[in-house]
């Protein structure tokens, strides 16, 4: 898992807008950086494109659900160069392909996509100014000009190894799949942390499951949580011992179907009730009907709610009315405070619930339990209890041959009867007490009734009912208050005259009331999940013991006990390494931002919790997570990045797409300077704009004597850089593609600047 | 763990014999719906609360009708619960050797449980909507510390 993994080199062959070959040799990181320059819409995303569709065809790079003139222009390009098959004669073959050369440890892949198709007659689309555009189809997954025909539907896509001794690559079809080779180098699920674009550092801090799936995926903990789930599933014995450990089998296995949604066949259970969807155009998907999956459903749905709050938020800063905004504002600040009085409510309310019914017995049964204590003490007084001691004592004297006041208690058996009449009466004695152990019950309910209750009467008042109702109740006047507050300014917001925040008002108030409802379903599921572990627990106790009854069960008994120490085995052994692993994930994305961040003494703390929500707490123990600027945003993910190869070993290759576009001047400084040192080992390349990279630093009010060098000479300073450059070419036969070629940085004497310009 | 333990059941009736007052459905609803108190707990907790409350507010015990066996497991009853069913059977009989019978004890229980488990579910189900889960827990808690200590009222 730890072998360092780089990309050696990449071929484009007719992809996209790379007309004909094109290619690239990446520095290892011994050798440097690797920059590859290029404007906004010429080709950048597209590298990035060609890595995901080469290694998982998929393209999702770049095609961002923005306006964005270069992004539009990228959602509607096919995946065969339009020049290419423009100008190849009609019936005739066209192929497309992409190869990548990675080294793993001391191997080397070559690994390679070929998307091969026939031309027929092409079809364009005439636009209002004459000009003729190539229609796109969709076609499974790539996109083709519309009149072309797939030969090979899913792409030749093949997997060659050289290992250390080999004198060429082979194919490695009879070791395995290739994308089971693939998954073993470079995993479609952590794709999305080493091709790194904009928008995916953008929205990370978003997506919460983005950081549980980081951590769980990098550090293979995954792996254990699944092997946790099968030897769960081994818990439950076979059938056919016996009647009542059959019907305690089904009454375990059904409460497991519970909690995992499946039914009798083992087959995921949903209901029929859809699940949220933001967009009403998405198809419609529904909720698991019980257990964990359906607290996952919707816990993911109460998430995507708060980012459509999040948006909704967004969209009332753009409303360019002061009032609204002011009051927007404080919305927002007693919305959060309204939050957090929320999630202390649910606690106390629980809390207070489970007393009241599990303790007010004790209030109601007063009278009996003072009652039944008088009783049982006054038999404890006459000697009678506890019936084990009397037993021992009419032993003893047995034992002993005679009584304290001396009396001879020797047994004189004559013709198998016993002769001795006190002998006799101390055998009655004992034998009346037969059946009677049961009494020894009542020595320890006294003991605890006393103990607990009665003799702590106000106390047990106070603790269980007095002061959980005094929380309680200030809680909940707390919470009303808020929630008063609320409504107060949603109703100034809406007297405020404009339709558009009226709508979103509205739509915010019904996402507020739907996550309040995921929130109770979550609870009730939650409580009938910990009630049906009790219930499961018992079952298994009690099969359990009807086992070891069974001479014939003892086996299978003997190998559920070792499947119970297996289980809790491994449950304790990911429970410490995924704790582990998220401190030592979240101390070094704390010490990573502290360094990248220019003004990160605003912070005071980065925590991740054990459910993976993240707080990063200002001085005022804020947690601005959801409201860090652009820059901010992207250095914290950037230090997250960093921080998760740190515990995990995972060595793999970073591309990060324009990763310095959005931050601001002084941590555009801080980056260059501190990049180098981050991630040692490990291969890095960015695809960049001359304006982040070349161009002087722009000046910054609150840092007026920040250097104005550029950050690919403040990189050069500590690291060699391996440049390219990537050009759209703007006329004659090849113009709207794009070559890549080898660049360096150099000064342009006429623009008086630095800039990336091929060698 | 005591004999009286292993023994106890197999099963405690609650009254779902009793068709006619629909006790399973009312069961069923205090269990699972969102206006309950009870919302996720099991029979058998329900069943202990109301017993407590027919004892407190001095009913005495109806057996309830019975088709044979009860539909509540012996083993959902925890050991407090358990505590109080004794504790209840010593206090009726005024006699400690009554928990040496565990069918005599489930029966006294059984009786207290039934004879206030509509006025229960009456109490909970039509109270003001503007009386909360806990409120309306707390409201008969309450009823019954101040009919115990009518000064402190």
């Amino acid at each position: 898992m730890s072998h360092p993994i780089r990309i050696i080199s990449i071929e484009l062959e007719n992809y996209r807008q790379y007309f004909g070959k094109h290619k690239i040799d990446f520095s290892s990181r011994a050798e440097g950086f690797t920059i590859i320059a290029g404007k906004n819409g010429e080709g950048k995303s597209n590298l990035l494109n060609a890595i995901s569709w080469c290694l998982y065809h998929q393209e999702p790079h770049g095609m961002g659900d923005d306006s964005r003139s270069h992004h539009s222009e990228n959602r509607s390009l096919s995946v065969i160069n339009n020049r290419y098959i423009t100008e190849l004669p009609e019936e005739k073959t066209a192929t497309t392909s992409v190869k990548i050369w990675i080294q793993k440890g001391d191997d080397v892949y070559s690994i390679s996509r070929v998307l091969t198709v026939i031309k027929h007659k092409l079809e364009f689309k005439e636009l209002s100014d004459g000009k003729k555009s190539l229609l796109i189809t969709n076609f499974t997954t790539d996109k083709i000009p519309k009149g072309c025909e797939i030969i090979n539907q899913f792409g030749d896509f093949v997997v060659k190894k050289k290992g250390p001794g080999d004198p060429d690559f082979h194919d490695t079809i009879k070791d395995a799949d290739p994308h089971t080779i693939l998954e073993e180098i470079l995993p479609i699920g952590l794709s999305k942390y080493f091709l790194l674009d904009g928008e995916f550092l953008e929205g990370f801090w978003k997506d919460p499951t983005i950081i549980q799936k980081g951590i769980e995926q990098i550090s293979q903990l995954h792996l254990l949580s699944s092997l946790k789930d099968h030897v769960d599933k081994m818990r439950i014995p076979s059938k056919g011992i016996g009647k009542h450990t059959d019907t305690l089998t089904t009454k375990i296995q059904i409460l497991s179907w519970y909690e995992q949604s499946l039914d009798e066949d083992g087959n995921e259970k949903f209901t029929q009730e859809p699940r949220w969807k933001s967009d009403p155009n998405d198809p419609d998907v529904y909720y698991h009907a019980t257990g964990k999956p359906r607290i996952i459903d919707l816990t993911e749905d109460k998430k995507k709610m708060e980012d459509r709050i999040k948006e909704i938020s967004s969209q009332f800063a753009k409303v360019n009315v002061p009032t609204v905004k002011l009051l927007k504002q404080t919305y927002d600040e007693i919305n959060q405070e309204f939050e957090n009085e929320e999630k202390n409510l649910r606690s106390i309310r629980n809390a207070y619930r489970y007393n009241l019914i599990s303790r007010s017995p004790y209030v109601f049964l007063k009278d009996a339990i003072e009652s039944s204590v008088g009783i049982i003490e006054e038999r404890m007084s006459l000697g009678d209890l506890p019936v084990r001691q009397r037993r021992q004592f009419a032993d003893d004297l047995l034992q002993r041959g005679n009584c304290i006041c001396g009396e001879d208690l020797h047994s004189q058996i004559i013709g198998n009867k016993e002769t001795n009449k006190r002998v006799t009466n101390i055998n009655n004695f004992r034998n009346n007490l037969t059946g009677k152990d049961d009494l020894d019950s009542a020595v320890d309910l006294r003991y605890d009734f006393k103990h607990d209750f009665i003799d702590k009467y106000d106390t047990f008042l106070k603790l269980n009912f007095g002061d959980p109702r005094i929380k309680f109740t200030n809680s909940e006047t707390r919470y009303l208050e808020l929630k008063n507050k609320l409504a107060g300014i949603t109703i100034q917001l809406q007297n405020s005259g404009d339709n558009e925040t009226e709508t979103l008002i509205q739509e915010q108030e019904y996402l507020l009331q739907q996550m309040c409802d995921i929130d109770s379903k979550i609870s009730e599921i939650k409580l009938n999940l910990a009630m049906k572990n009790k219930e499961m627990t018992d079952y298994r106790i009690q099969l359990d013991k009807e086992l070891k009854k069974n001479a014939l069960a003892k086996k299978l008994s003997h190998e559920l006990t070792k499947w119970e120490e297996v289980f809790e085995h491994i449950s304790q052994v990911y429970d410490e390494l995924k704790n582990e692993i998220r401190i030592d994930v979240q101390n070094n994305t704390w010490k990573n931002f502290q360094e990248l961040l220019v003004n990160s003494t605003e912070f005071e703390t980065f925590k991740i919790e054990s459910d993976y929500s993240v707080y990063l707490l200002d001085n005022n123990n804020v947690n601005k997570i959801r409201n860090l600027s652009a820059g901010q945003s992207l250095i914290l993910t950037l230090a997250f990045v960093a921080a998760l190869r740190e515990p995990t070993g995972y060595k793999f290759p970073l591309v990060v797409d324009s990763p310095l576009g959005k931050i601001d001047s002084a941590n555009r400084y801080n980056i260059g300077t501190y990049l180098p040192d981050f991630l040692p080992d490990e291969q890095l390349t960015l695809l960049v704009t001359d304006t982040e990279y070349a161009a002087d630093l722009p000046p910054d009010p609150d840092y007026p004597k920040l250097p104005k060098t550029p950050v690919g000479k403040l990189l050069e300073q500590k690291i060699a850089l391996k440049h390219f450059k990537i050009q759209k070419e703007k006329s004659g036969l090849n113009k709207g593609n794009s070559t890549i070629k080898p660049a360096k940085l150099v000064f342009n004497n006429e623009k008086l600047g630095w800039m990336v310009d091929f060698v | 763990m005591s004999d009286f333990d292993i023994n106890f059941g197999p099963w405690i009736n609650y009254g779902n014999a009793d068709k006619e007052n629909k006790i399973t459905e009312k069961m069923e609803e205090l269990s699972t719906m969102p206006w309950s108190p009870f919302n996720g707990c099991d029979y058998a907790q329900i069943f202990i609360f109301c017993m407590s409350y027919a004892f407190a507010v001095g009913r005495k015990p109806v057996s309830p009708p019975s088709k044979g066996s009860g539909s509540m497991p012996a083993s959902a009853f925890k050991r407090d619960m358990r505590d109080f069913m004794k504790a209840i059977a010593i206090a009726q009989t005024k006699d400690l050797d009554v928990i040496t019978n565990p069918n005599e004890v489930v029966k006294i229980c059984e009786g207290f449980a039934y004879a206030s488990f509509l006025e229960v579910y009456d109490k909970i189900k039509n109270r003001d909507t503007s009386i909360s889960n806990e409120m309306i827990l707390d409201s008969i808690l309450q009823e019954i510390d101040s009919k115990r200590n009518p000064k402190k009222n």
